[in-house]
């Protein structure tokens, strides 16, 4: 376990050569800037900045490197899970961090939305569990394809899950959800689980055998 | 006692095989790697080092299996590839505290003592070192665990020659000991004359001999001679023959029977490491 707390060690400090980056798209895409559109960070900070941590060892050299290490290739990517988990709570309290400066900012009520907060957490971990398998089977040849990709959809996904909420087709899931949250909750925790423990074991093989 | 066992080694990948390649790295010494580009070593390499699966095969390194599927066993081995493998974007110093993590044996004082002898900047980011310096670094990485085995893909690649000499003493030192044992890939084949216990050729894929080095050297000879010396059968007798309007000169790899056939019709002299990878190289094809 050593090993995996040397390799997120590793992941955390490649981001921090991004930082200004993610401070000038944490301003942004806030309340700050968007005054009328306080979720839109939810969205686009986070995927940023998974996608961000796990580009870091997207080249040759750095695949070569890790796989060099005294370090099984299954805990390799276990790290990456873990490293791109740790991202995903740090964006999303970053971003709950700056709409609450926003709130103060503009003279607004401050507010916690525990619902958005949750949603976007499952959400960030379902688009993790899609996006690592891809990274570890296409390798550094469709990998770049794969980014671009994936920025479009979570550029997207902002203003598709806004039309999913109003659409009247989905008020009906949204009822049965609203009449039982707590059971709700866990069903989604639990698929949200399953998809990612799915996700190890596909990228798990995908990596297991890669020629480097 | 045996470092490193391949036992048919076989690997196909788009214009390249590597074929039933089976051998031993002694423990204790030097072992040299050599071959033309695209022979196969760095692939090789690879292998040992968990980067690529053969396809047939096994390797042991210290009694345990290597490859892709383990990964203790890399514990104990301090590796130096051909290119940059650490991240570019961070200093020296930066990278160290990462890669000491791996490591039970990290000894931290070796590694500022390499650092002096090496004059590396611990603040400096690899990006803005040179081929050299990034070379040294991984060195002193690579030493300053205690490894048992160091594996070098092409390592005084790029160095200037003091520094070079200065890495060649480096490794006579590491293995004074006799424990520890030192593989390293090179197309420098003086190098390999000033430090080298055991050669190990390959081209194209295939083995074409691991012995001592003095085996070889005293087993190989060049012959130089007039054409008139060369018939149907006396061309057999060479590995690689180059001949031009007044004579030829060829290499063997039975020299004494060669001079038994030719007695003083020839001259002979000992080759070096680079005759015969040359003459290998080009085959038993007749050149100008």
């Amino acid at each position: 376990m050593h090993s995996i707390g040397g390799l997120v060690r590793k992941d955390i400090l490649l981001i921090r050569r991004f930082i200004w980056l993610l401070a000038i798209y944490a301003i942004v895409f806030s309340g700050v800037v968007q005054k009328d559109n306080q979720t839109l960070i939810y969205s686009l900070f986070p995927g940023l900045l998974l996608i961000l941590g796990i580009s870091s060892d997207s080249q040759r050299s750095a695949q070569q490197f890790l796989v060099s290490l005294p370090v099984p290739r299954n805990r390799l990517v276990l790290s990456k899970y873990l490293s791109s988990m740790i991202f995903i709570v740090a964006a999303v309290l970053i971003s709950t961090a700056m709409n609450f400066a926003s709130d103060l900012l503009y003279g607004r009520p401050v507010h916690l939305d525990l619902m958005l907060i949750a949603g976007t957490f499952l959400s960030m971990i379902i688009f993790l569990s899609i996006y690592l398998p891809f990274f570890y089977w296409l390798g550094l040849k469709g990998f770049q394809v794969v980014n671009v990709v994936m920025m479009i959809t979570i550029m997207l996904a902002n203003g598709a899950a806004t039309w999913l909420l109003t659409e009247s087709d989905s008020q009906f899931l949204q009822d049965r959800f609203l009449a039982q949250p707590g059971l709700s909750w866990i069903f989604l925790i639990l698929l949200t689980l399953l998809a990612s423990v799915i996700s190890y074991i596909i990228s798990c093989k995908a990596y297991g055998t890669r020629d480097l | 006692m045996t470092a490193i066992d391949v036992q048919g080694l076989s690997k196909r990948m788009s214009g390249f095989a590597l074929e039933q390649v089976s051998f031993s790295v002694p423990r204790g010494y030097i072992t040299g790697l050599i071959g033309p580009n695209g022979a196969g070593k760095s692939t090789f390499i690879k292998m040992l080092m968990g980067m690529v699966a053969p396809d047939q095969g096994s390797i042991t390194i210290h009694g345990e299996r290597a490859g892709i599927a383990g990964a203790a066993y890399r514990a104990n081995i301090g590796y130096v590839s051909d290119e940059n493998i650490y991240y570019d974007c961070l200093s020296l110093g930066q990278m160290k505290e990462i890669f000491k993590s791996f490591y039970p044996r990290w000894d931290e004082e070796i590694f500022k003592e390499y650092l002096d002898r090496f004059e590396l900047p611990v603040k400096k980011k690899i990006k803005d070192c040179s081929k050299g310096m990034k070379t040294k670094f991984a060195l002193a990485l690579a030493f300053s665990h205690h490894p048992d085995l160091l594996i070098m893909d092409e390592p005084t690649a790029g160095l200037d020659p003091v520094f070079r000499r200065e890495l060649l003493d480096l490794l006579a030192e590491f293995i004074q000991d006799e424990k520890r044992t030192v593989l390293f890939s090179t197309h420098l084949t003086t190098d390999l004359d000033k430090v080298a216990d055991y050669i190990t050729f390959i081209h194209r894929g295939k083995l074409v001999f691991s012995e001592t080095k003095d085996e070889i050297l005293e087993r190989h000879l060049i012959v130089k001679g007039s054409k008139e010396l060369l018939d149907a059968d006396t061309r057999k007798e060479f590995i690689g023959l180059r001949e031009t309007d007044f004579g030829f000169e060829g290499l063997t790899a039975d020299g004494s029977r060669l001079q038994s056939i030719f007695g003083s019709s020839a001259l002979y002299h000992q080759p070096t490491l680079e005759d015969i990878m040359y003459y290998t190289a080009k085959g038993g094809k007749a050149y100008a």
